[in-house]
């Protein structure tokens, strides 16, 4: 007997298991690998090698079992493998089927699957726009840390009759410091004065704006990205300042410009103290150059800083702690303003929070930083991209719907070989899914080559790639959801119910005239319609304010700052101005018209034997202002150089303010006594003229109660009339006379009339907008329109032949098939005029002065509607009546 | 000796738990396991404990690496997936509401009224 060999008896047991065919290699290392573990086990307690190899074998139990066991196993594997192959094969093939027949129909008719995919994508571009530009307009001020923490503090004044009579963005200065020791929630207060300035440095000089003295606390407040400079030192103390990047590089090129000096005002030194990167697009707030608050403290003086009624420059940013109320600390502000500032004689006073992030939409005070977005606005282009959008999936659904009836002798079919109505329901809605799909990629590229254009339009710089790209994403893909499934359903559910048997004879129903359908065309129509009128009614206001006469000559008025110099010596320059040929006349005031009317006086007067005391807006002007500006005189005789009292003693009202005042008539108010009673400024005066109503500021607002009156200091902008047709010879005289009056500032100019102009830039932005929408929704309607007609035409292709046989004239078969969408348009027209009506009234209250709405224009759109619908149907139905009734009676 | 059939039932949810509560492991430690547990009272067939590891792995319970050992020797790990914790938390829920109607009718009776 040979000696036992363990590596031989293994692999003799090894491959009796081979030979039975229900293990595979791998099962065979594992088994043998446990085996050999327990004989290593057993070994090491002592047992003998063949000993333990039998037990091992034992325990093992009986090959066949084991395989069987094996076997079990291996086919429940194999039966759930082939079980899903099966059905995935199934699947692709069915799949691949209904490819095949999706497209198939789609080249059969080019035209519809053109217009159905083209119009849709479209509609979708136009919509993603729209979101581009409401998501970034949301965006604004969002890129500080815990930027829901930060509010700025307003400011409000009442009249005792509850109408407000100021309202502005900065309030004065120690406000916010006494805000801050006052109230613990408040972890930081800061304070921004923004002003214009010359700055130098070597023998480099410029005009800028954007200049802004902070405090050092700006930093626990905004985000400010600095480059170089350290945050706690550099607007700690006075004459320091930063520059954004920009600036950097236009004062100092590529050096690093920290400890570096440049000048403002020709005399204040700034020592550069940081770089910072400029505040991002989406801010309200804009620094070209933060300068240190504390370098203005010497020029305004403790008596003006500590002013709590009055300098109301100072824009005071509030950080809360993170679990501070801000309606909590709102409600006690009231209290706080009166134990510091009692009220007026003239106006009660408020302070209020303005949440930062919500500046950018909602703020509209006459001292913003720069002209906020418009909510109003926003949730106008909203509803422009919603009902767009709205058009744009009507007519998908409604072409995908007509579309879907031809293919009844294709359900029939399906059905007759078996399908179900589960399956055709699945097919008819992936078909429509994947169009829509089409379309929005169509979209996405649509929208991709306009975008340059479209920041260029509105000055943003959105980008497909923008933050919100998931959501985006997201909404692309629910779009095509949501628009495949409802333009799929009704075919789906529809053709799906077909009796086959039915359809296959020819003798089922399937020319459904839907109410659906004439819902969704007349619908189409009056969205159109009330875009159109829309742009009209915007264009045509546009143009009446900027038609409407002011109440003074805009035209050849050219406003330029002054500087001290020329207000110390204003009037021997007007002289010398006014003594050559191209100039007409030459004025100076405080204000200009297009100016907001930001300042207000209160004033004493006697009335019809009462004291009547109120508040009127101020302009400080020249003697000659009412004379440049061509305004007209309804009583008593204007500002006069030649009568002494008239320099202090004397002003002018406009026929408003008397009004106001309460006298019966502008001669009425001639020689009374009216005293001014401002915070800075009292003087008991004479009214000795009143002036027409003119407007100063924009057409949203009524002509507010003015009053002018001589007070040099006071002077700001010098106002020339050019002679007509001699602007660039006058422009050029002004340029060199400039030269010499402020040496080292470069020449700045404005014409009156453009100024007014960039009044309602908001609006023709709107017009435009509106024109270019109400276009794209037309096109829409009219392409669904087109196909929708040819589709009708086609179907009814032996009804006309018929007709035509029987004598009818190609005219009357025109007839016939345009009256019936002539009639959706009539319709439409009745749904879409009186809420165009509506719409356009409520937009109009937002200007002081509107033109009557003319109801010709609401005529003109419905006939241009009529002519458009009409111009598409007309093709098709006259392509159909002028065939051959024998080639379209011959297929039967 | 349990009967066949108890074991049967059995093994799966013992398989999951010893994979569940001790980690990784391969074949024979888990049948080495086994016995310790059950003083040698829960006994089957080395053979067939491993068509019940692959039939687990189908079901995706479980999830298998092959590794070399030091001695050269190749073995199949299993580990626990998460769709097997589930399982197993589920038999034993179910395993622990039979015992415990077990416990209720062999232990005292309870008082009544």
């Amino acid at each position: 007997m040979k000696p036992f060999n363990l590596t031989h008896a293994l692999a003799a047991w090894r491959n009796t298991l081979a030979h039975r065919r229900g293990f595979t290699e791998d099962d065979l290392d594992e088994l043998e690998a446990h085996v050999c573990d327990y004989i290593d086990a057993r070994c090491a307690e002592g047992v003998a090698a063949e000993a333990a190899f039998r037990e091992a074998l034992r325990r093992f139990g009986p090959a066949a079992a084991v395989e069987s066991e094996y076997a079990k196993t291996y086919w429940q594997k194999v039966n759930h493998q082939r079980r899903w192959r099966a059905a995935l094969y199934d699947e692709t093939m069915m799949l691949k089927n209904y490819l095949t027949i999706a497209w198939r129909n789609l080249a059969r008719y080019k035209g519809y699957s053109f217009i159905n995919i083209a119009g849709l994508g479209v509609g979708v571009a136009c919509c993603l726009l729209i979101l581009l530009f409401i998501q970034d307009e949301y965006r604004y001020d969002r890129h500080h840390p815990d930027t829901e923490q930060v509010y700025r503090v307003t400011r409000e004044w009442l009249r005792p009759d509850g109408e407000p009579v100021l309202q502005l963005a900065r309030i004065s200065a120690p406000i916010g410091p006494a805000l801050e020791a006052s109230f613990p929630e408040i972890e930081h207060a800061t304070r921004l004065w923004a002003t214009d300035a010359l700055i130098s440095y070597e023998d480099r000089h410029f005009e800028e704006n954007d200049v802004f003295f902070a405090e050092p606390s700006l930093f626990a407040v905004f985000a400010i990205d600095l480059i170089h400079g350290d945050p706690a030192t550099a607007l700690d103390g006075p004459n320091k300042v930063i520059l954004t990047t920009e600036m950097a590089a236009k004062y100092f090129g590529d050096r690093n410009p920290l400890g570096e000096t440049l000048t403002a005002y020709g005399s204040v030194p700034l020592e550069v103290t940081g770089v910072m990167e400029p505040q991002p697009r989406t801010s309200h707030v804009h620094f070209n150059f933060l300068a240190s608050l504390a370098t203005t403290e010497p020029w305004f003086g403790v008596e003006r800083l500590s002013q709590w009624g009055s300098y109301n420059n100072y824009a005071t940013y509030l950080r809360l702690a993170p679990n501070a109320d801000p309606d909590a600390l709102q409600s006690r502000l009231p209290a706080f303003l009166r134990q510091h500032h009692p009220v007026d004689n003239q106006a009660e006073d408020f302070l209020y929070l303005q949440r930062l992030t919500d500046i950018h939409l909602t703020s509209h005070f006459d001292d913003e930083f720069a002209p906020n977005g418009n909510l109003t606005y926003v949730y106008l282009f909203a509803a422009i991209a919603f009902f767009v959008l709205l058009i744009a999936c009507f007519n998908f659904m409604n072409l995908a719907t007509a579309r879907a009836s031809r293919r009844a002798q294709e359900v029939g079919v399906r059905k007759a070989l078996g399908a179900e109505r589960r399956q055709l329901i699945r097919q008819f809605l992936g078909e429509s899914v994947l169009l829509a799909a089409l379309a929005v990629g169509l979209a996405v590229v649509l929208v991709w080559l306009v975008l340059p254009a479209f920041n260029d339009f509105t000055g943003k710089t959105v980008s497909l790639l923008t933050p919100g790209l998931g959501w985006l994403l997201g909404g692309l893909a629910g779009v095509t959801l949501i628009v495949g499934l409802l333009a799929g359903s009704y075919p789906a559910l529809f053709l799906s119910r077909f009796d086959p048997a039915r359809v296959l004879k020819g003798s089922a129903q399937v020319g459904w005239r839907s109410r659906l359908r004439t819902a969704l065309v007349v619908s189409q129509f009056a969205i159109s319609v009330v875009l159109l009128i829309g742009m009209a009614v915007v264009l045509r206001q546009v143009d009446y304010v900027q038609q409407k006469d002011l109440g003074f000559d805009q035209s050849q008025l050219v406003v330029l700052p002054m500087n001290g110099h020329i207000r110390s010596h204003f009037e021997a320059i007007r002289q010398r101005l006014e003594s050559h040929a191209a100039i007409d006349a030459v004025t100076a005031s405080r204000l200009v018209p297009s100016d907001p009317l930001v300042d207000h006086i209160g004033v004493l007067a006697e009335v019809e034997g009462q004291q009547a005391r109120s508040s009127l807006a101020l302009n400080p002007v020249d003697f000659s202002f009412t004379e440049t500006y061509g305004m007209e005189l309804l009583a008593g005789r204007s500002l006069s150089a030649a009568i002494a009292s008239d320099s202090a003693q004397a002003v002018l009202l406009n026929a408003a303010a008397v009004r106001h005042l309460g006298w019966e008539a502008p001669e009425a108010a001639i020689g009374q006594r009216l005293i001014l009673d401002g915070n800075t400024l009292q003087r008991t005066t004479q009214v000795v003229g009143v002036v027409d109503d003119f407007h100063f500021e924009s057409l949203h607002e009524s002509i507010s109660p003015l009053v002018l009156f001589h007070l040099s200091p006071a002077l700001r902008q010098m106002t020339v009339r050019l002679a007509p047709g001699r602007i660039p010879e006058a422009l050029g005289f002004l340029e060199t006379q400039w030269a010499t009056f402020r040496p080292n500032y470069p020449f700045t100019y404005e014409f009156v009339d453009a100024s007014f102009g960039q009044l309602y830039e908001a609006e023709q932005r709107l017009a435009r907008v509106f024109g270019v929408f109400a276009g794209l929704a037309v096109l829409i309607a009219c392409l669904g329109l087109f196909g929708l007609a040819s589709f009708m035409a086609e179907r009814r292709r032996k009804e006309i032949g018929v007709r035509l046989v029987m004598g009818a004239t190609p005219w009357q078969i025109v007839r016939l098939l345009a009256t019936e969408f002539v009639r959706l348009v009539l319709w439409a027209l009745a749904l879409a005029l009186p809420l165009a009506y509506g719409l356009m009234q409520w937009w109009l209250g937002s200007f002081a002065y509107q033109m009557d709405l003319p109801l010709g224009l609401f005529a003109g759109a419905s006939l241009a509607t009529l002519a458009i619908a009409l111009l598409t149907v007309s093709y098709q139905s006259l392509r159909a009546a002028f065939t051959d009734p024998v080639r379209s009676l011959r297929y039967e | 000796m349990l009967p066949k059939t108890l074991i049967a039932a059995s093994v799966r949810p013992i398989m999951l738990s010893i994979l569940g509560r001790y980690g990784e492991s391969y074949g024979y430690a888990i049948v080495q396991r086994l016995e310790a547990l059950s003083g040698g009272k829960l006994q089957w067939s080395d053979g067939t404990l491993y068509p019940v590891l692959h039939r687990l792995e189908t079901e995706g319970l479980i999830a298998a690496t092959w590794r070399t050992a030091e001695n050269g020797r190749r073995r199949k790990y299993y580990r626990l997936t998460p769709q097997g914790e589930a399982a197993m938390q589920q038999e034993k829920r179910q395993w622990l509401d039979v015992h415990s109607v077990l416990t209720q009718l062999w232990g005292p009776e309870p008082a009544m009224g």
